[in-house]
């Protein structure tokens, strides 16, 4: 079947690192984390999260945020794009609100519950041809944008719009905190002193055409795998997050030396440093540049693989390696990570997400030919 | 685009309460590896022996409500002060029930969950559909538990508090001999209502097509 260019002409993102993805991605050069320590979610217990400093509403954002990437494309409206929107815990946060305050279901309403609450909230205000919405945990929007590539590639559509979207929640918050994998500082990817990730929040919107506008880098591929191993911990030897990775290069017929920039997944966990380091080392060694930008803007969790392309996306324009923050004593001998933001030719990024149930997703992105 | 899919197999569960699934020891027999699977789980694995022709490969599964028990209870804890339980934590995630499924069966293919709303079953159609175009056969699930206590506070429509549907696809050229519409049953969740429909009609047919418009 004859495979048609995907290309990301616009995108912007909120997190707790930026209110634009030019402010986040100017933090991140600069190396300064959004991650703030917060003691109100836990009993006597000092946790560090990436929350968005906001004036309004998180639904209001996630509409000026899909509204300035149209503004930036060149649609004059939505009604023959596809909506395809990645969230881990959807409507948790209003479910749980209305529940801790009546102590009873009777006043959920499931449309503003559910995962689909975010197509739903977009659908009102833009006239959008037909939605879809995935919930893989945090590789929900990295999945979201391996579909969105699919319907473009396979011609189906010219025009998808994938949203990543989660929200602080009790639930994510005190669920990771049952694992016993919060830190209370800004989290260290892959350094021997980590001692946990970072719950945080985020918005992440990207406009996916089959034909270059602007600066569009092109989405050339996307693996998927399973784990099939344990519902919250990695493999050990990376088997599936080296398998995904291998998969995207297949699909975009690449070759792993050619890769210049590898966004890890990198959530500052013990389990997760371990089994990606391994992945990356035995498909890369030490030709790609490797960072985790989780310590600026913390795990977003099923907006991350958006979030995160984002970051792939303006690497790729800008011609600038994102540097790995708090990374001073690697725990993996063998990567090449970027300690410090640098400035140098390449030609292809890959991004990895990493979920629960050993979901793997990683995506290939690249200068256009 | 449309897209025909050619139904291989199909299977469905509905229960008004709890389904009773008696096979699930024979199943799974290792008791500590059952006794962690969530209910969602547990109509899977049993769709998944129910149904033929599939022998590992892609899942998609669609669930609009997800894994209630546990995110009920995970409210409950938060309510009540109480610490959370790491295990209702990990089998929260919408991916819960075929991810254990990937486990069981060692299944490292790609799968993915999709949460729709009342379009669910509907969509996990579009999407097997889209998948279907690289030619391989598929697994399409689709459940919802929705048995937990005080239900009837927020349930007003839905009889059949526990379903699940699964069909084995792949894409033909050959005509569609079914068309794509709700089933006829009343009280099912809407978010299964196009492959129960789908499910309901297959074994009557020598061949069954269905033409999903993407």
């Amino acid at each position: 079947m004859p495979k048609n260019s995907v290309f990301i002409n616009a995108f912007e993102s909120v997190c707790c690192a930026g209110e634009s993805s030019e402010t986040l991605f100017e933090a991140i050069c600069a190396q300064q984390s959004g991650i703030k320590t917060f003691s109100e979610f836990i009993q006597d217990k000092q946790i560090a999260l990436g929350k968005i400093e906001k004036s309004f509403s998180i639904e209001a954002l996630l509409e000026l945020t899909c509204k300035k990437v149209l503004e930036q494309s060149n649609l004059e409206n939505f009604e023959s794009t596809l909506l395809v929107v990645g969230s881990s815990v959807g409507g948790m946060q209003t479910t749980e609100s209305i529940f801790l305050r009546d102590h009873h279901y009777k006043n959920i309403d499931p449309k503003l519950h559910t995962i689909d609450a975010i197509a739903h909230i977009l659908s009102q205000k833009f006239s959008l041809k037909d939605d879809i919405s995935f919930s893989t945990a945090c590789t929900s929007s990295a999945n979201a944008l391996g579909y969105a590539y699919e319907m473009i590639a396979k011609g189906v559509y010219e025009n998808v719009l994938v949203v990543g979207f989660d929200t602080l929640s009790l639930t994510t918050i005190r669920g990771f905190d049952a694992l016993g994998v919060l830190s209370s500082r800004a989290c260290q990817p892959f350094d021997v002193n980590r001692d946990g990730m970072n719950v945080a929040e985020g918005i992440a919107v990207l406009l996916l055409q089959n034909k270059p506008y602007k600066e569009g880098i092109e989405l050339l591929g996307v693996g998927y795998s399973s784990d099939a191993h344990h519902m919250a911990q990695p493999s050990p030897d990376g088997a599936g997050a080296l398998y995904a990775m291998q998969k995207a290069l297949k699909c975009a017929n690449v070759e792993p030396h050619t890769v210049g920039y590898i966004n890890a997944h990198g959530t500052g966990t013990t389990a997760n440093d371990a089994s990606e380091t391994s992945a990356i080392e035995a498909l890369f060694g030490s030709h790609a540049y490797v960072s985790s930008t989780k310590s600026i803007t913390g795990h977003t969790l099923g907006a991350a693989g958006a979030l995160e392309a984002i970051i792939c996306v303006m690497a790729l324009q800008k011609q600038i390696i994102p540097p790995n923050t708090n990374l001073f004593e690697p725990e993996n001998k063998t990567l090449n990570f970027a300690y410090k933001v640098k400035t140098q030719p390449f030609r292809y990024a890959l991004s990895n997400s990493l979920a629960f149930g050993g979901n793997n997703t990683s995506l290939l992105f690249g200068l256009p030919q | 685009m449309k897209v025909n899919l050619e139904i291989l197999s199909s299977a469905y569960l509905l229960g008004e309460k709890s389904l009773e699934l008696p096979r699930i020891k024979e199943l799974v027999p290792q008791m500590m590896v059952r006794r962690r699977l969530t209910k969602a789980a547990k109509i899977c694995v049993e769709l998944l022996n129910s149904v033929e022709h599939f022998e590992g490969g892609r899942i998609l599964c669609g669930s609009a409500f997800g894994e209630l028990e546990t995110t009920a209870n995970i409210l409950n804890a938060i309510k009540d002060e109480q610490p959370l339980s790491p295990t209702d934590f990990q089998n929260s995630v919408y991916n819960t029930a075929v991810s254990y499924l990937s486990i069981l069966y060692q299944n490292h293919n790609e799968i993915l969950t999709l949460s729709c709303g009342d379009k669910t079953s509907l969509n996990v159609l579009k999407a097997g559909a889209l998948k279907a175009l690289d030619g391989d056969v598929l697994l399409l699930l689709c459940f919802e538990t929705l048995d937990i206590p005080n239900i009837e506070q927020v349930n007003r429509c839905i009889d059949y508090l526990e379903s699940g549907v699964a069909l084995v696809v792949r894409a033909t050229e050959k005509k569609a001999t079914l068309s794509l519409q709700k089933s006829e049953l009343v009280g099912v969740a809407n978010s299964i209502s196009e492959m129960l429909h789908v499910a309901q009609q297959a074994p009557k047919l020598a061949r069954a097509i269905v033409e999903v418009n993407l």
